[in-house]
């Protein structure tokens, strides 16, 4: 990323101090820094969609020796950098001079210029208000590139979730259910978010991310791989037991029995292991109830 | 270690609460006494609905089902007009270790369709502690269900469980909570075992060999009061 020489040649010995201890402070807080891993996994949901059906190579990284650092996205195929500044306070200012975020702001661009790099700069703040006004006051010398955004600092992703519909519909897009219950929806964002926690946060990909995802025990979410199908003789199978009906959405198979009395989604995908096995089970036991049936699901 | 009693403990009550925490009993008598335990709460329970045509719900996990959960249904089965019983197959496990991410999606359940209005819906487990699975089983059966009354009933709960179990829902849910249980106790060991508690991890106590095991089991509870909605022999 960033070397430590152009910094000090660009902006000086100062500036290159203030960035050493900047980033020293921003690594040793990132474990308590629920705002900031929220956030980072609703911009890990919102990009996942482009990144699973359109392969763009996006890289996320944290805490980078640079001026607007809390979180910095690559689209690498658009040569662009999106920069993140978080603060959850109320007091927050774009400020003047050395260490103000109007000034980080502007040297952050004079950066990534001489990376040959377009820029998105954001301060992200947890205050609607806050957010209306320090939009209305952006300074003109960094307006072009600069905008101030909202994310709520609520530390529970779950209901953030749920007041926020962009995010809900990025959530239920990884999610191994067409309409997932908040149970569901809790596992997909906690099993993102370990998985996050536990990257390499300079220049991981999403891909990488959304990998590593599936490494969890138990994810619920999607599977990547598209048009996969049931063994017609597994399909046989379940299509001949009474009162059971099944789908095979994104990768998992869903039951149901009973109008609903019963119902269950297989905790592994399509793409498993476990899945081939379940469906040698199936063509070796051939149940043919119900009762027969439910031991393997 | 310090354990409070609730004012429903009687001496019966306490006996078989430290039965429960002897770790020398055999699953057997462990179960027998979890039925009798939840046939307590369900006596306790009865003390609290007064008007015995009020409809109710209970939700199980898997591992209560046929011994706490048969307890209760028991008890009140014979004295109310309308029973409904649901039950949850949770997966609980901490992504990539991570203790505090801890969650226990539904894998699996069993949920009869309500007659009519659910007025007092119960959520029963062995032991509430983290309160994760008794969270996860609540916001799932309140998409479908508006109940009037919401009981937690356990025989044992960890000290802070109330309180963390209130403050995942919002004050028009939680003003409807009622706690019910024998005894609270204040002392967790690193792993999660709350001391004594009941007597250790309940999965292996009951009998099961580990969580993939439960979540392989079929309640005799479930076969028996499905098949009487889809008219199959058990």
């Amino acid at each position: 990323m960033y070397k430590e020489e152009q910094i000090k040649q660009l902006f000086g010995d100062e500036a290159l101090d203030y960035l050493k201890n900047k980033n020293q402070g921003g690594t040793s807080n990132q474990k308590g820094s629920d705002y900031e891993t929220n956030f980072a996994i609703y911009q890990l949901a919102l990009l996942s969609k482009k990144v699973i059906e359109g392969n763009e190579l996006i890289k996320f990284y944290s805490q980078v020796l640079g001026f607007v650092d809390d979180l910095l996205i690559e689209f690498a195929e658009h040569n662009t950098f999106n920069h993140y500044q978080l603060k959850s306070g109320t007091n927050v200012t774009w400020g003047k001079g050395l260490k103000s975020i109007a000034d980080d702001f502007q040297k952050q661009q004079e950066l990534n210029l001489a990376h040959d790099k377009t820029s998105n700069l954001y301060l992200v703040v947890s205050a609607h208000t806050l957010c209306t006004a320090l939009n209305q006051n952006i300074p003109n010398k960094i307006k072009s590139y600069s905008q101030v955004i909202y994310f709520s600092s609520e530390p529970n992703l779950v209901k953030i979730i749920a007041q926020n519909p962009e995010f809900q519909e990025a959530i239920e897009y990884l999610s191994a259910f067409d309409n997932p219950t908040p149970d569901k929806i809790e596992c997909v964002v906690r099993v993102l978010m370990g998985a996050w926690l536990c990257s390499d946060k300079s220049g991981v990909s999403i891909m990488d991310i959304l990998n590593k995802t599936q490494e969890s025990s138990l994810s619920y979410i999607r599977s990547f791989s598209q048009d996969k199908q049931l063994d017609p003789d597994v399909e046989n199978i379940l299509s001949n037991i009474d009162n059971f009906s099944y789908d095979l959405t994104k990768g998992f198979l869903h039951w149901n029995y009973g109008d609903g009395l019963e119902e269950g989604t297989l905790p592994y995908s399509i793409d498993t292991d476990r899945f081939r096995k379940f469906q040698e089970l199936i063509k070796k036991n051939n149940p043919t109830s119900f009762e027969q049936l439910e031991e393997l699901l | 270690m310090t354990r409070q009693y609730s004012e429903l403990a009687n001496s019966n009550i306490r006996f078989l609460l430290d039965t429960l925490a002897d770790k020398s009993i055999e699953p057997k008598l462990y179960q027998e006494t979890m039925t009798q335990l939840g046939m307590s709460l369900g006596d306790a329970l009865l003390t609290k609905i007064d008007n015995k045509q009020e409809s109710l719900y209970l939700a199980s996990t898997v591992e209560d089902a046929d011994f706490l959960a048969r307890g209760i249904l028991n008890q009140v089965e014979t004295q109310l007009s309308s029973v409904a019983f649901a039950c949850f197959w949770n997966q609980r496990f901490s992504p990539f270790e991570i203790d505090d991410l801890q969650i226990a999606p539904i894998i699996k359940k069993y949920q009869e369709k309500p007659l009519g209005k659910v007025n007092n819906l119960v959520v029963i487990k062995s032991i509430i502690s983290g309160a994760c699975v008794v969270k996860t089983n609540l916001i799932n059966l309140i998409q479908t269900i508006t109940p009037e009354h919401i009981f937690i009933v356990a025989p044992v709960m960890y000290h802070t469980a109330q309180a963390k179990l209130k403050n995942e829902f919002e004050k028009d849910i939680y003003d409807k909570f009622q706690f019910l249980y024998f005894a609270e106790d204040d002392e967790r060991t690193p792993e999660g075992e709350v001391i004594p508690g009941i007597g250790g991890m309940i999965y292996e106590r009951l009998g099961f060999q580990g969580q993939d095991d439960k979540n392989k089991y079929i309640p005799a509870i479930v076969k028996e009061r499905r098949a009487q909605f889809m008219k199959v022999p058990v």
